[in-house]
């Protein structure tokens, strides 16, 4: 029998190149942890990957359009005195106008248009403010809190949508179809605080804040909020929130 | 049994100085993969559309005439709140501190680049009571709200487009109020 000695130096330079020789087999692996797996373990199937172009903000602009729509042409807002009743008519025409000019803004970047309300919008935000108003006792100061909140949302969508735009001349004409949305607020809010007095902010004498035209100096992308429904046994009323469409609420 | 022991100098003339030049070469070779790696995905994002600049120089002319039509509309209101009292001045300095907020805002974002301007009045007429005067600053108001779409639809940078964007939604709130506070209804919007 033979036996080698190895001298520190050949330990040493063969060990290091040992060492190189993992470093590169190490970088060719692919990114898998390779733990071993306990238990079931079904496969998982990844998520279709979903791009925010500017098709899918004007499709979802359709698609809050259509909610506007919708929501104020469902037999429980035409619970408003005569007033609101006209003045919700006007709203509906001005949805439906900017519905016409979303139309070939869509066609012309080649996309299919959206004729349906917002799938998550109504499911959470419509739907619930219907029923709570079908069931209140103040059911004409609740359509005109709910329209106001509604058609707040419908602006700042516009808005939002700026952000996410690529085209400069397609955030333009986005804009251009939140002026209505932003008039109708105002017309609302006059409904609850009339004339110059309705204008500012303020608040009334309980210290509760008064609904106003202008609440902020900036349009807001924060939650409207219409406090509506029957008053519960503690006193209180339920509020509703709704917010702009986000990444779960867009129309791919 | 035989050893064998060899002369390692002689047998493996590899010097301290080879083994660092080998040591060297492995590690190149083992960053290879990682930067073609690196490289590949640079290529990726290449292909990606390019996303729009946050801040544009060619936005500053665009925002400079936005902040000389806010300015007017700022003098406009000082001759407007003059002319009126009680709910009807406190209603009308809350939008003069608006255009105030936003000749700021504009200048703000340009920096040392904001043109200084005083604002030239837009015309208007003091006399008839608050119903005249708000709706000659509705009309003002209109225009203003026009000035910045079409700057909007010419400003390159996201961060000049969110804030004019933010100040439309508002600017098309002041012209509703002005025209429904003194008795215009829905359909006049």
């Amino acid at each position: 029998m033979t036996t080698q000695k190895i001298s520190r130096r050949t330990l040493i330079s063969q060990g290091g190149a040992l060492a190189a020789a993992g470093v590169v087999l190490a970088a060719c692996g692919s990114e898998s942890s390779g733990l071993a797996r306990v238990g079931l373990a079904p496969s998982t199937t990844a998520l279709p990957e979903a791009h925010v172009s500017d098709v899918v903000l004007l499709r979802t602009a359709q698609s809050v359009e259509n909610l506007a729509v919708a929501a104020l042409t469902d037999p429980v807002m035409g619970k408003g005195n005569s007033a609101t009743k006209a003045a919700i008519e006007v709203f509906v025409a001005g949805h439906r106008a900017n519905l016409t000019a979303l139309a070939p803004l869509v066609a012309e970047r080649g996309g299919t248009g959206f004729d349906k309300p917002n799938t998550r919008m109504m499911k959470n935000y419509v739907a619930g403010a219907v029923a709570l108003i079908e069931d209140s006792d103040q059911q004409e100061a609740d359509v005109i809190a709910f329209a106001h909140a509604l058609e707040g949302v419908v602006a700042a969508t516009y808005q939002a949508f700026v952000s996410w735009t690529s085209e400069p001349a397609l955030r333009a004409a986005m804009m251009s179809l939140a002026v209505k949305p932003s008039y109708y607020a105002v017309a609302l809010a006059q409904m609850v605080s009339p004339g110059s007095k309705g204008i500012s902010p303020g608040v009334d004498e309980a210290g509760n804040p008064v609904v106003s035209a202008l609440p902020t100096k900036y349009g807001s992308l924060a939650s409207f909020e219409a406090t509506i429904g029957k008053v519960t046994e503690a006193g209180a009323r339920t509020v509703v929130s709704m917010e702009t469409p986000s990444l779960n609420s867009l129309e791919y | 049994m035989d050893t064998h022991a060899p002369d390692t100098a002689a047998a493996e003339p590899r010097s301290r100085r080879a083994l660092f030049a080998s040591l060297i070469a492995a590690g190149t070779a083992a960053a290879v993969p990682a930067l073609a790696g690196r490289a590949s995905a640079a290529d990726d994002a290449a292909t990606t559309t390019t996303a729009p600049p946050h801040r544009a120089s060619a936005d500053t002319a665009i925002v400079n005439s936005l902040i000389a039509r806010e300015a007017s509309m700022v003098s406009t209101y000082v001759a407007a709140v003059a002319a009126v009292s009680g709910d009807d001045k406190a209603a009308l300095l809350t939008i003069h501190g608006h255009h105030v907020a936003y000749v700021e805002s504009l200048s703000a974002f340009l920096g040392t680049e904001a043109a200084t301007t005083s604002g030239t009045p837009l015309a208007l007429t003091t006399t008839g009571g608050y119903s005249a005067i708000a709706a000659q600053l509705a009309a003002h108001e209109k225009a203003t709200e026009q000035a910045h779409i079409d700057g909007l639809s010419r400003i390159q940078g996201l961060d000049a487009a969110g804030l004019v964007a933010s100040i439309i939604t508002v600017v098309a709130r002041h012209r509703a109020a002005l025209l429904v506070s003194s008795g215009a209804d829905a359909s006049a919007l």
